[in-house]
């Protein structure tokens, strides 16, 4: 149990501390452009065309893919024509810029992140959403929501940013069970549930195309990064890690309309 | 930082405050990348954001001449060519690099660095 919580804390630190300040110095150099696990499923046309439309570096394809598969649980998906749209948790931003390219029809893209590294992206809080109400019609959310404190809060603040009639397009792991969790938050908040999707199996393989590429980078990095690899490989679940092998969480991608 | 998301931006989440909003623009340095006019997206966008708040922020960084005036209901296809190229100049091509937002009620100033505007604050001034 102590060592459970220990460990927990390391992993809190590592990424809050560690991880989102070394990407911050390093991806550009390592091209690192997403940090999502990736989703990878052969099955799946819409999100298979609109990549392939886009001419997409094949490296960055299963990220790519988690965001399309996210998009596409939207009612108007392809055509979210005029629609002003936040990502809460935009990370380095190649999310931003994919969604800038591939649905050109919307008003405005906007990223928010707590470690901000370019323009187009504020410095902001996803429990205190630095945004007036009704800001927005589109509120994306990719694999972000289980590191904050209060996912309540989270909910509650998307629901405020929404016009009425609005969208939030999440994606996320949880442990088997706590979607219902997830389900009640998001009605809390005055949400309805459009569609919700268990995926992890095509993210366990966009995970397994992932961790070969952030590998080899590992490969090549400074010492000081390499003395983090085996928590780097945790974070992104790399085959023979706990979290790979264990298997105790499902990925699921939902959307739901501001009531 | 566009213009446009500055529109969008709000301090509302500090202690005291009710609304936070619109926050008040201080620039130092911008940047303008010349882009083509798109008359439709100007028009899906002016029914999107509130175009005082445009106007006052175009205002603070010396970009008002020639906007239309915010008293009135701004209708794109009325507008005239030097109008309608100042809307878009503010709106897409205008970036501010580096310069500061106040909050409205508290005084509380948010920097802008690169581009970015920081709205993280301490835990204590969170309401």
């Amino acid at each position: 149990m102590l060592l459970q919580l220990l460990s927990r804390f390391y992993f809190f630190v590592f990424d809050r501390l560690i991880c989102y300040h070394l990407l911050k110095i390093y991806s550009a150099q390592f091209k690192i452009r997403f940090m999502n696990l990736g989703y990878v499923n052969d099955n799946d046309g819409a999100v298979n065309n609109a990549i392939r439309e886009n001419g997409v570096e094949e490296s960055e394809a299963p990220h790519i893919g988690l965001y399309e598969k996210t998009l596409s649980l939207h009612p108007q998906y392809p055509s979210l024509n005029d629609c002003r749209l936040l990502e809460v948790g935009c990370g380095q931003g190649g999310g931003i810029d994919w969604i800038n390219r591939s649905h050109p029809s919307l008003t405005s893209v906007t990223g928010m992140d707590r470690v901000a590294i370019r323009d187009s992206i504020v410095t902001g809080d996803a429990h205190d959403l630095p945004f007036k109400p009704s800001s927005f019609d589109i509120v994306i959310n990719i694999e972000s929501s289980h590191l904050y404190r209060n996912p309540q809060l989270f909910f509650d603040e998307c629901s405020r940013v929404l016009s009425k009639g609005g969208h939030l397009c999440w994606t996320d792991l949880r442990f088997d069970g706590d979607e219902k969790q997830v389900l009640n938050q998001a009605e809390k908040a005055g949400f309805k549930l459009v569609s919700i999707e268990e995926i992890t199996d095509s993210v366990i393989r966009g995970m397994e195309k992932v961790a070969q590429r952030y590998d080899q980078i590992l490969l090549t990095a400074p010492w000081y990064i390499k003395l983090f690899g085996d928590t780097f490989r945790k974070t992104y679940c790399a085959p023979g890690t706990e979290a790979y092998v264990k298997r105790e969480k499902r990925y699921w991608t939902a959307c739901w309309v501001k009531k | 930082m566009k213009l446009l998301t500055h529109n969008f931006l709000s301090s509302r989440f500090l202690k005291n405050v009710t609304t936070g909003y619109p926050l008040k623009l201080t620039i130092e340095e911008k940047n303008v990348v010349e882009a083509e006019i798109d008359v439709n997206f100007l028009k899906n966008v002016m029914v999107k954001i509130d175009y005082a708040v445009l106007y006052e922020a175009a205002k603070s960084v010396g970009e008002d001449e020639n906007l239309p005036s915010p008293n009135a209901i701004v209708d794109i296809d009325s507008l005239n060519e030097q109008q309608l190229k100042q809307l878009h100049r503010v709106l897409v091509c205008l970036d501010v690099v580096i310069g500061s937002l106040e909050c409205p009620e508290t005084g509380r100033i948010f920097p802008i660095r690169d581009g970015i505007p920081n709205l993280l604050v301490n835990e204590d001034e969170v309401s």
